[in-house]
This record gives C-alpha cells, sequence and structure tokens, in this order.
C-alpha cells in the first residue's frame, strides 16, 4: 500500500473515532461531515444534513404506526375506544380525555413523555402555526421596498431574513395575549427584554410571548417591528454573505430533471411534516436576480402538474397565503412562478440553512417541552 | 447597595440581549470535537491538503451554528496554509462573520487581502466573486467624491443601503438624499426607510417641507420608544415650533445611548436643533 493512502485510511480511522466519541446526534453528524467532505460528499452532506436525513429516515420508518394501538390513527380514535370499554372508574376514562400528542394536554402520567415530547418534526407545530400562512401568523411588513432607491429598482431585498424569521417565529413562538406585556412601564427593561425575546429566536430557541394575540400584531408594535427590521437584515446578510450563499448566484442553470423531481419529493415530505420550508431561486438568464420564498402546501393539477404553494415575503400575508402562488413544475423539468411571470426560473435550491435550523429548533423544543410536561428525565 | 443591585441587573440585562450560542452542542462535545480537529492538524504525518481542508470543514461546520468566533479561526489558519487549494470560501466567509459584527475596518482588510489572492490566484476568481466585491465597495466607506458601482439583484438592497449610511456618516446628506425616490418612500412600509428618508428631507428642505411620511405610525404610537417614533417626535418639533422640546430630547438620548449603532441618525437629526 502506497504511504499516501495510508494516511487517508489512518485519517479517516481518527475522524470515525471523532464521530464516535460525540455524544448526541449532531454530535455525530459533525464527525460524519468531517469524513463526507473527504470522500466528496461535499457541502450538501454537513452535519446538520445528516442529522436531518436520520430524522427523516426514522420518521418514514415509523410513518403508519400508530402510537394508539392498531385500531386507532389519532388521539381522539384512541378515546373512542376508550369510550366503548365497559369501564367502572369514569375518573380513570376523564383522566384520558386529554390529547396525547406532541405539546398535547395530557400530563405525563397519562401519556408518554415520547408522545408529548417527541424528537420528531411533530414538535415542531408548537402553537399550531407551523402550516398557518395566514396573515395573522406572518410578519406585518413585506420584504419589498423596491422603488425606494431613485436610481435602482432591480433589487429582491432581505427575502432570505424575512422567511428565516417569519418560519422561526411560526415554529418557536408561542403568543399568550392574556399575560402582561415584558417590561411595560419602563421602556428600556423593554427594549431589552424584547431584544432578549428576539436573540432567542434567532439562536433557534423557544419563546413565550405575553401580551400579544399573534405574529401579526407583535410586529405591528413599532418597538417590536424595528427590532425584527434589524433582524430580518442581519438574518439576510448571515445567509446571503457567506460563500454558502454566494453560490446561488453563481449560476442560473436549471437543475436536471430528475433532480428537480427529487426536490418536489423532498419538499412535499416537509411540507406535510410541519416545516414550511424556505427555498432559493434564481432567474436562468440573469443569475444575480435571486429570491427566498417559503412553500406552504403542495399539489398537483388536473392534468397532473406538480406545483408549490409559495410564500411569498415580497407580497403582503393577504395576497400571499391559501396557495395564492403557484410554482409549476412542467414535464420538461423547467420552472414557471406566477409571481414570476416575465421570468425565467433558473436554479431552485432549499435554503442551506433549512436542515441545520430545523434539526437545531426540534433538539431546543424538545429539552421546552420536557421542562414544560415535567419530562426531564423520564425518556 | 441599590445602585450595585441595579447596575448588575442593567448588566445582566443588556448581556441577556447579546445573542446566546448555540445549544446544539454542548461546550463540552464541543470542547471534545475541537481537541480531535486540534490533534489532526498537529499530525506531523497528515498532507498539508488534508489539514487545509481539515480547517475549512470545521469552520463550516462552526459557521453552519453560529459559533462565529471559532469559525474564524480555522479560516484564517486555513488562509495561512501554504497550499494551493481554492480558499474562496475560507475569505468569504470571513468576510461575513466580519459583515456580522458590522466590523467594517475588518471588512475592509479582508476585502484587501482576498483582491490580492485572486489577482495572484485568478483561475479562482469567478462572476460571483467579482458580484460580491462591488457590494462590498458599497458596504465599505469610500473617499469623497467617489461613487460605488451599480449592485442590482439578490445583493442590490444591502449594497444601497450600506452605502447611503455611510454617505450619512460622512454629512454628504445632499448626495445621499439624490440616492432617494420620493414616490418611493410614499409607498414605503419600512420604518428604517421613511426615518431616513423624513430626515433627510427636512434637514435639506427645512420648514418647505409639508409631509413627513413617519407621522402615520407616530400619531398611533405616539409614546413607542422605537427610532422611528423618537426621530419622528423631533422632526415635528422642529417642523412646528422651530426647535425640539426638552422631553423629547431627553427621550431621544436615553435611546440613542442604548442604541449607539444608530446614533448617526440622531446626529444627523440633531443639527436641525443646531442650525435652526
Amino acid at each position: 500500500m502506497k504511504r499516501n493512502n495510508k494516511i487517508h485510511l489512518f485519517f479517516l480511522f481518527a475522524l470515525t473515532l471523532l464521530m464516535s466519541s460525540c455524544e448526541t446526534q449532531i454530535g455525530t453528524a459533525v464527525g460524519a461531515a468531517f469524513t463526507n467532505l473527504l470522500t466528496g460528499a461535499g457541502f450538501r452532506s454537513s452535519s446538520g444534513t445528516e442529522a436531518y436525513e436520520a430524522l427523516k429516515n426514522e420518521s418514514m420508518a415509523h410513518s403508519g404506526q400508530s402510537p394508539f394501538g392498531s385500531n386507532c390513527k389519532t388521539p381522539n380514535d384512541a378515546l373512542e375506544v376508550i369510550g366503548t370499554k365497559d369501564s367502572k372508574n369514569f375518573s380513570a376514562i376523564k383522566d384520558k380525555m386529554c390529547t396525547c400528542e406532541a405539546w398535547g394536554t395530557c400530563d405525563s402520567k397519562s401519556c408518554s413523555c415520547q408522545m408529548l415530547c417527541p424528537k420528531n418534526f411533530d414538535i415542531l407545530n408548537r402553537s399550531k402555526t407551523a402550516n398557518d400562512d395566514s396573515a395573522e401568523n406572518s410578519l406585518s411588513f413585506t420584504n419589498s421596498d423596491g422603488e425606494f432607491y431613485a436610481k435602482y429598482s432591480d433589487y429582491t431585498g432581505f427575502c432570505w431574513g424575512h422567511a428565516v424569521i417569519t418560519q422561526r417565529f411560526n415554529r418557536l413562538a408561542q403568543f399568550l395575549p392574556d399575560r402582561p406585556r415584558l417590561g411595560a412601564d419602563d421602556p428600556l427593561v423593554r427594549q431589552r427584554e424584547l431584544k432578549s425575546i428576539i436573540s432567542k429566536i434567532n439562536n433557534n430557541e423557544p419563546v413565550d410571548i405575553g401580551g400579544y394575540k399573534n405574529l401579526k400584531e407583535f410586529s405591528t408594535d413599532p418597538e417590536v417591528k424595528e427590532l425584527l427590521e434589524d433582524t430580518v437584515k442581519k438574518n439576510w446578510a448571515r445567509n446571503a454573505m457567506s460563500t454558502q450563499g454566494l453560490h446561488i448566484v453563481a449560476s442560473g442553470e436549471p437543475n436536471p430533471v430528475e433532480e428537480t423531481k427529487k426536490l418536489f419529493d423532498d419538499i412535499d415530505f416537509r411540507v406535510k411534516h410541519n416545516q414550511m420550508p424556505a427555498i432559493v431561486i434564481n432567474d436562468m438568464n440573469e443569475s444575480s436576480y435571486a429570491h427566498t420564498v417559503l412553500v406552504s402546501g403542495t399539489g398537483s393539477t388536473d392534468d397532473g402538474k406538480r406545483y408549490l404553494c409559495i410564500r411569498d415575503n415580497n407580497y403582503a400575508p393577504e395576497r400571499s397565503y391559501d396557495c395564492k402562488n403557484k410554482m409549476f413544475l412542467n414535464a420538461d423539468g423547467s420552472l414557471n412562478y406566477s409571481a414570476w411571470p416575465y421570468r425565467k426560473i433558473g436554479k431552485m435550491e432549499l435554503s442551506y440553512t433549512e436542515n441545520s435550523n430545523t434539526v437545531e429548533q426540534i433538539s431546543n423544543l424538545q429539552s421546552k417541552c420536557a421542562s414544560d410536561k415535567g419530562c426531564n428525565g423520564l425518556f | 447597595m441599590m445602585t450595585l443591585l441595579l447596575c448588575i441587573f442593567f448588566y445582566s440585562n443588556s448581556i441577556s440581549a447579546l445573542e446566546p450560542d448555540s445549544k446544539i452542542l454542548s461546550k463540552k462535545e464541543l470542547k471534545k470535537i475541537e481537541e480531535r480537529v486540534q490533534q489532526e492538524l498537529k499530525n506531523k504525518s497528515l498532507p498539508e491538503e488534508k489539514k487545509f481542508f481539515l480547517n475549512l470543514l470545521a469552520g463550516r461546520e462552526l459557521y453552519q451554528y453560529r459559533f462565529f468566533e471559532k469559525a474564524a479561526r480555522y479560516y484564517q489558519n486555513a488562509i495561512e496554509m501554504n497550499v494551493s487549494e481554492n480558499k474562496s470560501e475560507a475569505y468569504i466567509n470571513l468576510i461575513a462573520i466580519a459583515i456580522d459584527k458590522n466590523d467594517k475596518e475588518k471588512v475592509r482588510s479582508l476585502y484587501e487581502d482576498s483582491k490580492n489572492y485572486f489577482q495572484k490566484n485568478p483561475q479562482f476568481k469567478t462572476a460571483d466573486i467579482d458580484y460580491y466585491f462591488k457590494t462590498l465597495e458599497n458596504y465599505l466607506p469610500l473617499k469623497k467624491n467617489q461613487m460605488p458601482p451599480e449592485v442590482k439583484g439578490f445583493y442590490g438592497r444591502f449594497a444601497h443601503e450600506e452605502n447611503l449610511i455611510n454617505l450619512i456618516k460622512a454629512h454628504e446628506y445632499q448626495k445621499a438624499f439624490s440616492l432617494l425616490n420620493p414616490q418611493g418612500a410614499a409607498q414605503s412600509t419600512n420604518d428604517f426607510n421613511i426615518t431616513i428618508y423624513d430626515s433627510l428631507n427636512v434637514l435639506l428642505h427645512k420648514k418647505e417641507v409639508k409631509t413627513l411620511y413617519c407621522n402615520k405610525q407616530y400619531k398611533q404610537y405616539p409614546d413607542s420608544f422605537a427610532m422611528s417614533t423618537i426621530i419622528c417626535s423631533l422632526l415635528n418639533d422642529y417642523l412646528e415650533k422651530g426647535k425640539f422640546e426638552d422631553k423629547h430630547v431627553k427621550l431621544a438620548d436615553l435611546y440613542f445611548k442604548e442604541n449607539s449603532e444608530k446614533k448617526y441618525i440622531y446626529d444627523m437629526v440633531g443639527e436641525l436643533n443646531e442650525k435652526k
């Protein structure tokens, strides 16, 4: 064996050691990412992607299995079965009259912690808003301010930041209108607490927000709105000004047909598992014209043409919900977007932040759920 | 004693407003991974090329979870290595980290270094790198009378906004105002844009200004501790009375002491009170 090959083998062995020495799924995935890079898999096999794929495989392996027994598909089915039993102890049944699901109302005595706080995609739907593209669940301001500059209008704004922040609030925030607003009497304390909430959101951590009904109301308050505008810009820069972000404007060459179809399958899975993913697209003829949007649904026309429902932050949420904007996949693999009638779509990719953010959010949401439901140490 | 407690409270509050570290890896895990990587980097039998990729990957993985300081260290290592591999990623992500900190001096020095690198290694300089550099030329302050290149598309808004901020900081108000479209300002829903437009407009056209676009929100939320409200109150004071009300100045002082990164806007509007 040549010396170089020996070194290579030793190196991979060392990396495997690195993988096995790590304690968590992400720790393992970080190690795997090192191996992947050296075996040529590149950016796409980052630890975020490795960990995401592991969650996806687990989810697919368990699809169709009911945690409520063979006759039950949902908690309500389970309750019906319980109701038909000739039970002498009515209060025991009553105890079961709660929702035994992710973030359900049952306590850890009547529902297992694995059901209440699962480490899977169900945990993303904390406030039942992960799949809600209504105006109430959206930022009060759009991404577009396209006419503000006199000379230039051909730019797409801070879309990537807008999409990522919207997604984070939808997955991580719980609005509690009956609770008082934080630091209400002192403007400095209030601003610092609002900054702290936004920092946690940026760190993919769950937050409770007292005094507001929903994201729209929260982001309408000028004190909040200005901080959110700042963070939308900051997140845009973090994503777009990185190598991974720059990559999207490098070429407008469309992906091969099979790759696009696979991407549609992947997006379909994500949409059906509480994720409303962020995708990045660009113009085939002008690759620097790029845009990031959320996908809120999938479907197909009567003649079998597949489409994505686009939640486009260039439009007011009242104009971009319930699949008002669609992106169609044509038979030849090309894409048409209803909001870009005069442009041809070139590249379409999942935002490179999607997997790492999702994995991190699941981990943090599960910890929060375990703490709220008294499940710490019960897994 | 009470003062001390208040100081501790405010200190801890302002600290908590900083972005926390990602919780995805515990400190112990992170340390373990870093120790392993360091061990490999010290391995004398490992080819330099592999060490370069190891640095790059460590930087990439840490960037992904927002451990920016640590990521920067590995990217810097990669840049300093004597290898013929493509170092674009290391340069670009180091610049992205400096932009995240809004450290324009650091961005400038990295921009100069990377320009030298691409001059010596033109095989790695692609069209997207040119586009990126044009954006940086808008982000960084220029010498007087220099105009930054036009940036369209994806990086356009960022480039224009940073150029606008640079001009305001350099007190080149007329030039800054000439970049803006009055019709666009009238339609804007962005508080930053509206604040900048109204401020420049009043500063340059004084009492000829008949409409403040900030008033729509200001009238609805007059007591809000937001920059747009505070600046709007000062602009209204000036247009109505020729000077600022003391209570508005006190609130502005409090706000901009806490949010010093935006103080250049207060400094600009403050010139109205001085000039009268």
